[in-house]
């Protein structure tokens, strides 16, 4: 199994930590953690990671546009968007945020980024999280 | 048809209007004759008419005695006017001759045939008319009758003793049938006696006033009171007993007597006893008995105003006063008010009407307005007749002093006529004085056999003065009344484009049309003052468009200015008032104008002015009348601030709630919400990272499965709390969010992706997520649809099931707090929901700036 690379911004330390630690137990590198957007790019831009978790609510900043300058522009980010919230209350602003997928982070493990990653490379341009209902 | 025919045909014609016009004229002059007109103008009538008739004649009346003496007259007359040719008939009256008519050509030509016959209808007519005057001015006759009878009606009507009036129609009697002596006596039919009341006799009398005598003593009277009728006595010394020696030793003679029936039954009998050489005519009894039937109707009189007066006598004045008084004070309707004073004085005065007239002294025009006369009103009340056609009123009000009209034949004009005809006599009026100015009258009108004594119209004056005051308080009511009803339409007006949140420029206009129109001035404007003085204007009631509505004036500004210095009415009224350098400037801008000026006071404090301008000097009332409209505005501005102050609190309490919700969900999502999950995920890791063994992987499955239940309970209980991401997505993704989660289908029709604020699109949000709820817990509904439409004015949503409907507002929908919510936004809210037809929900909110208490206008 090749080693998944991943970023993770979130405005919430708490959850860099938990979501780090188990997604480094589940094997996926996670080469860095950010909570803003400048940070989020800065660090996109130098680690180049196979994908990028952004919360869709990252404190005063709109994730879904940290997002779409992630996956724009000559970075060309592959982006999971990731939320407390349901996927119902959310469908309208991930259409358009670039993000290939996105995930209640509840249900965030290394299997399920795995999926979302394999849909969308078999050009699955809406992938359907398999957690959520 | 031939011409001959036709010619003949037109000759009859002619000649069948000839006659008829001949028949108008004598029955015109007929009239008059039979009315008793006065000779003159029954003369005047006959010459004017048969001159019209004969085409080219002038007919005069000439007197002649001589019947020999006619053809020279008629001669005469002729040769007088330069005349060729004349027709006179003879005037016959009572078969002598009297006078003639004359027609006398007025060109060479004879006079066409037939003028004569003409004539001596007229002639016929002309003889009448004189054989009734003769008969008017005959001793005895018919106008010495009416003489006496008027004499004697106003000694009843002044009140005066019994014994006078008495003596008054015993005197009249005895000098109208030229006797020597006339007794008045009084029948007693149980005890079967004569008692003398009154006798002309003089020292002559065979026994004193008062004596009685049995009825057989008495034998002309006797006669009289046991038949009904007239009798005579020829011959005395037939007749037996003392009375009638007594009536021969005294030098009496014949006697004739007439019973007096007042009230249907004999009260007596009335004798008139010749001298003893005097021949009593054969007709002398008939018309002691027509002129003792005149007199009672004055003696009966006497004795109905003998126990008026005696039994009301000043109290009925003083009656009426409490009468009228007290409607006054009940507040009662003006034309209450004045019929019951009319009313009243027709009462006291005993009269057959009363009218009150209010004068107009500018125009000279007099209006009725009310008038006791009942069918008998020669004009309904409300008519207005020139002063000269009311002579008693112009007196009365000319002299300011009390008035009579005796005589209404004498009177010209049409109304005199009416009055004649309606059966009325004479008149008295005294004016209304109301502070200190001619109000008007009070005329009473007598019925026309009736007297109005000397005294009458004093004590209409009298009357008057005191009801002066009370007509002055319903007057003055009345217009306030007026006042009052007018402005309360205005304010009703106002009010309901308040109610309606008409923009202030419209409400101030409303304000400014208003006042206009209730003050009957051309321009009315209101402004406000700003900081430094300025007055900005508002409102006009000036036509849009005209280029002077955008501002005030010069002169509305220096009033204005007066009104900010002195925080009371000003005015300028002529242009001396104006300060010098203002004077040119203003004249050339604008001309002459008057202008009143009036502060609004709001809440203590100096709001605005509402100005008034006019071409000509305004009345001295307008500033207590504008006064009433400052009010109106700041009332209305009162109660502008008012709703908008419960408004904005509404809505401060609502977004207070908003913001405490936003943070709690915000709380939730970065706190406990946070937490549960870094320990779900934490659990998770644990178990990626160790292989445990069955039964503990089974009791951590179930931790984390719990855990899984508390995050989603959160999620739920957060969703219900706030809607988080409506202010970044916008009312549509929200909604559709919304119905994605409905457990019922939603069919959602969200035009655009128009952003309103924030408290609206929160607004819709939770109604329709109310909505939404209530429909998957009661309606058991199929389906539902959304609707949201918006313009430029305000946002529309409806919620509409096809369920079991019979929702309401209270109990536990929890629609009543988004009522609140909605209202507080100044929008609207409707729940329709008939059982059995499904449940639609729809609210309105305005979009247009909401009024706040920080807003300047209102």
């Amino acid at each position: 199994m090749v080693t998944l690379s991943c970023l993770i911004i979130d405005d919430s330390e708490k959850f860099l930590v938990s979501a780090t630690r188990l997604l480094s137990l589940q094997g996926v590198s996670v080469v860095g953690r950010a909570s803003t957007g400048d940070e989020a790019l800065r660090l996109a831009a130098a680690l180049r990671p196979d994908v990028t978790l952004v919360d869709v609510e990252l404190g005063a900043e709109d994730g879904i546009e940290v997002a779409r300058r992630l996956t724009s522009g000559d970075l060309s980010a592959m982006v999971i968007l990731i939320s407390l919230r349901d996927r119902n209350e959310l469908t309208e602003l991930l259409a358009g945020s670039g993000a290939i997928g996105f995930l209640r982070k509840d249900a965030l493990d290394a299997q399920a980024v795995a999926d979302l990653i394999a849909q969308w490379r078999q050009g699955n341009v809406a992938p359907e999280p398999p957690h959520d209902g | 048809m031939s011409r001959q025919s036709l010619r003949t045909m037109a000759k009859t014609t002619e000649s069948l209007n000839q006659v008829l016009r001949e028949e108008a004229a004598l029955r015109r002059v007929a009239t008059l004759v039979t009315e008793v007109a006065p000779q003159a103008a029954v003369f005047e009538a006959v010459t004017v008419e048969a001159s019209g008739l004969l085409a080219s004649a002038q007919v005069q009346i000439a007197r002649v005695d001589d019947p020999a003496e006619l053809d020279k007259t008629i001669a005469q007359i002729a040769r007088a006017a330069g005349a060729d040719c004349a027709i006179g008939v003879p005037i016959v009256v009572d078969g002598t001759t009297w006078g003639t008519l004359v027609a006398v050509s007025t060109t060479s030509e004879p006079l066409a045939a037939g003028s004569a016959s003409c004539l001596a209808n007229f002639s016929q007519l002309v003889a009448s008319a004189v054989a009734s005057a003769q008969a008017r001015e005959e001793p005895g006759g018919l106008a010495e009758q009416l003489g006496a009878l008027r004499r004697i009606a106003t000694l009843v009507a002044q009140g005066a003793e019994p014994k006078a009036v008495f003596t008054a129609v015993a005197v009249e009697a005895a000098r109208i049938l030229g006797v020597g002596a006339v007794s008045l006596i009084n029948y007693d039919a149980n005890s079967g006696t004569f008692t003398k009341i009154f006798g002309t006799h003089g020292d002559r009398s065979a026994v004193p006033d008062g004596t009685t005598w049995p009825v057989a003593d008495c034998p002309e009277g006797a006669l009289a009171v046991t038949t009904g009728r007239p009798a005579r006595v020829d011959d005395w010394t037939e007749v037996p007993g003392a009375l009638a020696v007594e009536h021969l030793a005294q030098g009496f003679g014949q006697a004739v007597a007439a019973p007096v029936i007042i009230d249907g039954s004999i009260w007596g009998c009335i004798a008139a006893y010749g001298e003893a050489d005097q021949i009593l005519p054969p007709g002398c009894e008939t018309r002691l008995a027509d002129y003792t039937n005149l007199m009672a109707t004055a003696i009966s009189n006497v004795k109905a105003r003998q126990a008026r007066d005696e039994h009301r006598g000043l109290a009925e004045s003083q009656g009426a006063l409490r009468r009228v008084a007290t409607l006054v004070a009940q507040g009662a309707e003006p034309k209450a008010v004045f019929t019951a004073v009319a009313v009243e004085a027709a009462r006291i005065l005993g009269v057959g009407a009363v009218s009150l007239i209010n004068y107009d002294e500018d125009t000279a025009m007099f209006t009725k307005i009310f008038g006791t006369h009942g069918e008998r009103s020669p004009v309904p009340d409300g008519t207005t007749w020139p002063v000269a056609d009311c002579p008693e009123g112009a007196l009365a009000v000319t002299t300011g002093r009390p008035a009579r009209v005796d005589d209404w034949t004498e009177v010209p004009g049409a109304l005199a006529a009416e009055h004649l005809a309606q059966g009325f006599g004479q008149a008295v009026a005294a004016p209304v004085i109301i502070d200190g100015s001619i109000w008007g009258c009070i005329a009473a009108y007598g019925e026309a056999d009736q007297i109005l004594p000397p005294g009458c119209e004093t004590r209409l004056a009298d009357y008057t003065n005191l009801m002066a005051t009370a007509i002055a308080n319903a007057q003055v009511r009345d217009e306030l009344r007026g006042l009052a009803k007018q402005q309360g339409a205005a304010l009703r007006r106002v009010a309901t484009l308040v109610a309606q949140q008409a923009s202030p420029p419209t409400i101030f206009n409303a304000v400014a049309g208003e006042a206009s129109r209730a003050l009957g001035v051309p321009r009315v404007d209101v402004g406000r003052y700003h900081q430094g003085g300025s007055v900005i204007l508002l409102g006009s009631s000036g036509q849009p468009g005209r280029p002077d509505d955008h501002a005030f004036s010069e002169s509305e500004k220096y009033v204005a200015a007066r009104v900010m210095e002195t925080r009371r009415a000003a005015r300028i009224d002529d242009r001396t008032t104006r300060p010098a350098p203002n004077v040119a400037a203003a004249d050339q801008e604008e001309g002459f104008r008057s202008v009143v000026g009036a502060p609004i006071m709001v809440e203590g404090a100096l709001w605005g002015v509402i100005v008034v301008v006019a071409g000509e000097v305004l009345h001295d009332d307008t500033e207590t009348r504008l006064t009433d409209f400052t009010h109106l505005v700041a009332s209305s501005i009162s109660n502008v601030q008012a709703r908008n102050n419960l408004i904005a609190s509404r809505a401060r309490i609502v977004t207070a709630s908003d913001e405490t919700r936003r943070r709690i969900e915000r709380n939730l999502h970065d706190g406990i919400q946070a937490r549960v999950l870094a320990l779900g995920l934490g659990l998770r890791a644990v178990r990626a990272r160790f292989p445990l063994p069955p039964e503990v992987q089974a009791g951590l499955d179930e931790v984390a499965h719990d855990l899984e239940g508390v995050l989603e309970e959160i999620r739920v209980f957060s969703q219900g709390l706030h809607p988080a991401l409506l202010a970044r997505s916008g009312l549509g993704p929200s909604l559709r969010a919304l119905g994605r989660r409905s457990p019922v289908r939603v069919n959602l029709d969200v035009a655009g992706d128009a952003r309103f604020p924030e408290p609206v699109e929160t607004a819709v949000y939770y109604v329709v997520s109310e909505a939404l709820a209530n429909a998957a817990k009661h309606s058991q509904a199929a389906e539902v649809s959304v609707t949201v439409i918006s313009d430029a004015t305000g946002v529309r949503a409806t919620v509409a099931d096809d369920g079991v409907g019979g929702a309401a507002l209270g109990g536990s929908s929890g629609l009543i707090g988004l009522v609140d919510r909605v209202e507080a936004l100044g929008g609207r809210f409707a729940l329709e929901s008939p059982v059995g037809r499904g449940t639609t929900l729809s609210i309105e909110l305005p979009l247009a700036p909401q009024p706040t208490d920080e807003q300047p206008t209102l």
